[in-house]
């Protein structure tokens, strides 16, 4: 088990680890006994450009929509271990383009009872090597601090000089999707 | 899928164009492939959909009354041929495997010159020297009128203007992809040779099905110019006959983009442009909901929902009748759920998309009066996108189908219907292929 990383701090990926070639970004939370809100829950995957921008609905990962364009990213359909979702990357296909890959959670606004992420019990992010699926990195439990939020991000993928670097980010939103797609000009 | 077939309506626009439509024409069929690997099912789905419904879509209807105008023009072929023997000569000079098609052509050319200028097309760099030599052809007034290429000179488009001429009368029809006489002359022989881009046009043409699915695999268009040749020759022969069933060809452009919504502004649906695709985010973030924005004046007019999901699962949902929920008597986590506030709503949970086949929105007299219906359908995306239907029917004591959605690949096309389809609800679900349901009476599906 590694250490959890806190909202915030940062880990260098491929400095330490050369040989990386592929993570996946492993969710995974735990409702209770809310249904209701566990069904409702969807995460999402958004690559961004330079300018914290997708550069098109395309590059909005979800379970409707599996993969980007050049399918550098995408959404895992059998899952292994005990995440709810899983997204894999792989590093060296993602556009030059592409500066950061950001994972968040949200509740889908359905027609049903509306629900918050205030009812989770627990809720974390995790990085696994794509090949052997050991896992690089782990979240803090992101929930405690949550209360009336819709949606969150969890962390995210960024280039950085020395390479990938993975960042827990755990900053909510009482918007839900609507605002982070808003913050990252998807267009919904 | 259908987006190749749509090439034949620019046809008249030929030009240095022609040589990008067969381009097009290739990639259209791939390019379906690498979206459904995008996400999912891929767009075949969309011709299913319409065969589904059992109903003709736009497009399909389009093509088919095209066809006609385009048979007319066999007799202009002929004239193409004497150009044509000019052209090889001077063809000879340079590429050869050109020259010799366009002579072939020739001979055939009584029946169909505009063989001779698909080939040529494909061969691209190659074919640079042939076009000296069509250019003199095309002096021959008759292609001048047709081709605007004439400005191309040396170019392909000069090939193309010879080309034109001819092709132009007969053309027309096959109009699938580039004018080049792919078109006239594939639309008779073209298909035995199948290899060529040329061929592949006009096979499409005679028989829409079948030539999707060999065009894509027919990659066998760029195997060589030389093949191109062949074609055009056999082509001509039978060119005349062929053309009447190339005009069919027409309506798909190669260059047709789904319609989608804008941010912003409304997009309003009617019967020139009666559907919309929302992006596969649009088709899975929110709810999409559908309200009947009316007064009075309409009548008592009422909504439901005919829907049938992927697990078979087939039913209705309308707030009148108190059958709310989507499936029946799953309150907790519905997929639909009709209500009524300050209108009638049906509203679709997209979370659930992927369960979701399809499904129509109806309109009833929720007090048996008939319905002098009027107002708008409109259909909102959880991002605020508006898509409007406007209800514009006869007065009739009927139900009216109003819209449609079916998932096509993680896709949801609205279609405005605007269907006066039957008596009584059961008719309209009847009309629109859902005989999964089983009804207790005309207006009761059995849960």
């Amino acid at each position: 088990m590694t250490p959890a990383l806190q909202r915030g701090a940062n880990v260098a990926l491929t400095q330490e680890i050369p040989s990386l070639t592929g993570v996946v970004l492993g969710v995974r939370w735990n409702a209770g006994a809310e249904q209701a809100l566990s069904d409702n829950l969807v995460a999402a995957t958004i690559l961004c450009d330079r300018d914290n921008r997708a550069p098109s609905d395309r590059y909005f990962v979800f379970f409707n929509q599996i993969a980007s364009p050049e399918e550098s990213v995408t959404r895992r359909s059998e899952l292994l271990g005990d995440d709810r979702e899983q997204i894999e990357v792989d590093l060296g296909d993602v556009p030059a383009e592409i500066q950061r890959i950001v994972v968040a959670l949200y509740v889908n606004d359905g027609p049903g009872a509306r629900r918050t992420l205030g009812q989770l019990r627990d809720c974390f992010i995790r990085v696994l090597d794509q090949r052997g699926g050991q896992e690089l990195v782990r979240s803090e439990n992101l929930a405690p601090a949550l209360r009336s939020e819709t949606a969150i991000l969890l962390g995210e993928l960024y280039r950085h000089t020395t390479g990938w670097k993975f960042k827990v980010i755990g900053q909510g939103y009482d918007n839900g999707i609507a605002g982070i797609a808003a913050d990252y000009g998807v267009p919904l | 899928m259908t987006v190749d077939p749509r090439a034949p309506e620019r046809a008249p626009i030929r030009t240095d164009l022609t040589w990008l439509r067969h381009r097009s024409r290739v990639t259209a069929g791939a390019g379906s492939g690498s979206r459904s690997g995008s996400a999912g099912p891929g767009r075949s789905g969309s011709a299913l959909a319409d065969f589904v419904a059992g109903r003709s879509t736009a497009r399909r209807p389009a093509a088919a009354s095209r066809p006609a105008p385009a048979p007319a023009t066999p007799e202009p072929a002929r004239p193409v041929p004497a150009r044509l023997a000019p052209a090889p000569a001077a063809a000879a000079s340079s590429s050869l495997d050109l020259s010799s098609p366009l002579d072939l052509s020739a001979p055939a050319a009584p029946p169909t010159t505009p063989t001779a200028a698909p080939p040529t097309v494909p061969p691209s760099s190659g074919s640079l020297d042939l076009f000296g030599p069509s250019a003199p052809a095309a002096s021959p007034s008759p292609s001048s009128p047709p081709s605007a290429p004439r400005g191309a000179g040396s170019s392909s488009l000069d090939l193309s203007e010879p080309l034109t001429p001819p092709a132009v009368p007969a053309r027309a029809p096959s109009g699938s992809t580039s004018l080049d006489l792919g078109g006239p002359a594939a639309p008779p022989p073209p298909r035995p040779t199948g290899s060529t881009s040329l061929d592949l046009g006009p096979t499409p043409l005679r028989t829409p099905s079948s030539a999707p699915s060999s065009a894509p695999p027919g990659t066998g268009p760029a195997p060589g110019s030389a093949t191109s040749l062949d074609l055009s020759g056999a082509a001509a022969p039978p060119a005349a006959p062929a053309t009447p069933a190339a005009p069919s060809m027409r309506r798909p452009a190669s260059t047709w983009q789904e319609p989608r919504t804008t941010p912003g502004v409304p997009t309003t649906l009617n019967p020139r442009r009666p559907t919309v695709t929302l992006t596969r985010v649009q088709s899975g973030v929110g709810t999409l909901t559908f309200e009947a924005i009316v007064t009075a004046a309409a009548g008592d007019l009422r909504l439901g929902c005919a829907y049938q999901l992927r697990s078979g699962l087939a039913s209705t949902v309308a707030h009148h009748t108190g059958r709310r929920y989507a499936p029946p008597g799953q309150t907790r986590r519905p997929l639909i759920v009709a209500s009524r506030q300050d209108y009638e709503r049906i509203a679709v949970d997209l979370r659930q998309v992927t369960d979701l086949e399809r499904l129509v929105v109806y309109g009833f007299s929720g007090n048996g009066q008939p319905l002098q219906w009027g107002g708008t359908l409109i259909a909102t995306t959880f991002g605020g996108d508006r898509i409007e239907m406007p209800i514009e029917l006869a007065p009739a004591p009927a139900v009216a189908v109003l819209a449609s959605v079916y998932n096509i690949g993680g896709e949801l096309i609205i279609r405005s219907e605007m269907d006066l389809v039957g008596s009584t609800v059961r008719e309209a679900c009847r009309g629109y292929g859902f005989e999964r349901i089983s009804w207790v009476d005309d207006t009761t599906p059995i849960d």
